[in-house]
C-alpha cells in the first residue's frame, strides 16, 4: 500500500532532479514546472535579501533564464535547489553591488494597496492580517539592515531553512562560517527587532 | 537583553535544534541564574517563529508573460526546439563560416565582376549625353588615372563628347587643356 502510493507520488510529483534531468533532454513543459516550484520561493529569498519586490522578480527571472540557458552546465552531483539558488544569490549580490555603485537606497516598494501577500493564517481576521502584514513588513526591514554577510545566511537559514552544508554549498563558504555568520546576524536581528519581540 | 558571551553559541545551538543533552542541561542550568540569557532565549524563539511565518510573497500576474518574453528575446525560443549542432565541435564554427563566406563569394562571382561590355566609344558618348543633359550642378567629375575612365573634351559649341584621339592609358592628368577624365 504504501509503495503504491510511493510510486504514485513519484510519478505525480518528479524530484528537481528528475525534472531538470528531463529539461536537459529537451522536455520544455519540466522547465515550466521548474519555473513553478521555485518562482514564489525564490522571490521570497530574493525579495528578503534585496528588500525590492520589482528587482526580485526581475532577478528570479533572470535566475531562470541563466538555467533555461545553461542546463547542460547542471550536473547530477549537486542538488538542484543548491544550484538554482546560487545562481539567484550571485545575481542578488550583483544587484547589490550595482545598487551601491549607483548609490540607490531602496526600501520595500510594498505598501498595504498589495494585494501579493499570502498570510498562513487560517482564522481569518482583518485587523490580524493588518498588524500581520505590518509586522512583517517591519522584520523585513530589520533583516534588510543587517550586513550582507549576514542577511544572506539568516534569511537561507531562518526563513528558507536550509541546512548549513546547504547553505555552505550556495554561498561557498565553509560550514563554521556560516555557523558563526548565522549566530551573529541573530543576535543583530534580535537587537533590531527587540521593540517587536517584546510585544 | 544581549546573552552572556559564552552563551551565544549554545542559544543558537538551542534554536536550530541540534543542541546535544549535556549543552542542553548546562544551558538549562545557566538560565535559570541569568535573567538576561534566558530573556534572550525567549527572544531569539519567538524570532525564529517570526522568520519562519513572514508572509509569503507571490510573484505577479506578468511574471510568466515577462519570463518567456526575455527568453524567447535570449533568440533561444521559449516554447520552441532549440537548434543544435551536435556534430560540429565549437572550434570548427569560424573555419567553417569562413569556407561557407568563400562558396558564397565563389558563386556570386560572375555577376560581381560584370563589367559593361559596350565598346569604349559608345559608353564614352552616353556619358557624354548624361552630362550634357545634366543640370551643371548634379555633374560630378572623377578625375583619375585609371584606364577604365573615359576622356571627355568639349567642342566648339561647349557640349561634351568623347575624345577618341587621346584614351585614359595614355594621358596624364591635366596634360591635354579641355580634356577631362572621367570614371564613373
Amino acid at each position: 500500500m504504501n509503495t503504491a502510493k510511493t510510486a504514485k507520488t513519484a510519478v505525480s510529483e518528479p524530484s528537481d532532479e528528475q525534472l531538470i534531468q528531463r529539461f536537459q533532454d529537451g522536455d520544455l513543459y519540466a522547465f515550466e514546472m521548474i519555473v513553478h516550484r521555485y518562482k514564489n520561493q525564490l522571490t521570497n529569498f530574493v525579495f528578503n535579501f534585496l528588500g525590492n519586490r520589482i528587482d526580485a522578480e526581475d532577478v528570479v527571472q533572470e535566475t531562470f533564464l541563466r538555467v533555461y540557458k545553461n542546463k547542460h552546465r547542471y550536473k547530477q552531483i549537486a542538488k538542484f535547489s543548491t544550484w538554482i539558488y546560487t545562481i539567484a544569490s550571485n545575481l542578488a549580490k550583483t544587484e547589490l553591488r550595482r545598487r551601491k555603485r549607483r548609490k540607490l537606497f531602496s526600501i520595500s516598494q510594498l505598501g498595504f494597496e498589495d494585494k501579493d501577500y499570502d498570510i498562513p493564517d487560517s482564522a481569518f481576521s482583518p485587523e490580524k492580517v493588518i498588524e500581520e502584514d505590518f509586522k512583517g513588513r517591519e522584520i523585513r526591514e530589520e533583516i534588510n539592515k543587517l550586513p550582507e554577510k549576514f542577511r544572506e545566511v539568516v534569511v537561507l537559514r531562518d526563513v528558507q531553512e536550509f541546512s548549513y552544508e546547504e547553505i555552505s554549498r550556495i554561498l561557498h563558504i565553509p560550514i563554521g562560517t556560516v555557523k558563526s555568520r548565522a549566530n551573529r546576524g541573530r543576535l543583530r536581528l534580535q537587537k533590531q527587532l527587540a521593540h517587536l519581540l517584546a510585544k | 537583553m544581549a546573552p552572556c558571551k559564552h552563551m551565544t553559541r549554545l542559544l543558537c545551538k538551542q534554536i536550530d535544534g541540534d543542541i546535544t543533552a549535556e549543552e542542553q542541561h548546562h544551558l538549562d542550568e545557566h538560565l535559570t541564574s541569568c535573567e538576561q540569557c534566558a530573556a534572550a532565549a525567549e527572544s531569539l524563539r519567538l524570532m525564529k517563529k517570526q522568520l519562519r511565518q513572514l508572509p509569503v510573497v507571490r510573484v505577479s500576474d506578468e511574471f510568466h508573460i515577462i519570463l518567456r518574453d526575455r527568453i524567447r528575446k535570449s533568440r533561444i525560443g521559449y516554447g520552441a526546439a532549440k537548434i543544435e549542432f551536435p556534430l560540429l565541435p565549437r572550434w570548427t564554427y569560424i573555419p567553417a563560416a569562413g569556407v561557407a563566406l568563400a562558396v558564397v563569394a565563389l558563386l556570386l562571382r560572375p555577376y560581381l565582376s560584370q563589367t559593361d561590355e559596350r565598346p569604349f566609344s559608345t559608353r564614352g558618348t552616353a556619358v557624354a549625353e548624361y552630362l550634357n543633359d545634366a543640370a551643371p550642378e548634379q555633374v560630378h567629375y572623377v578625375i583619375e588615372d585609371n584606364p577604365d575612365s573615359i576622356m571627355l573634351s568639349r567642342d566648339d559649341s561647349g557640349r561634351m563628347r568623347t575624345d577618341s584621339t587621346h584614351t585614359p592609358r595614355e594621358s596624364a592628368i591635366g596634360q591635354r587643356a579641355g580634356a577631362v577624365q572621367v570614371s564613373f
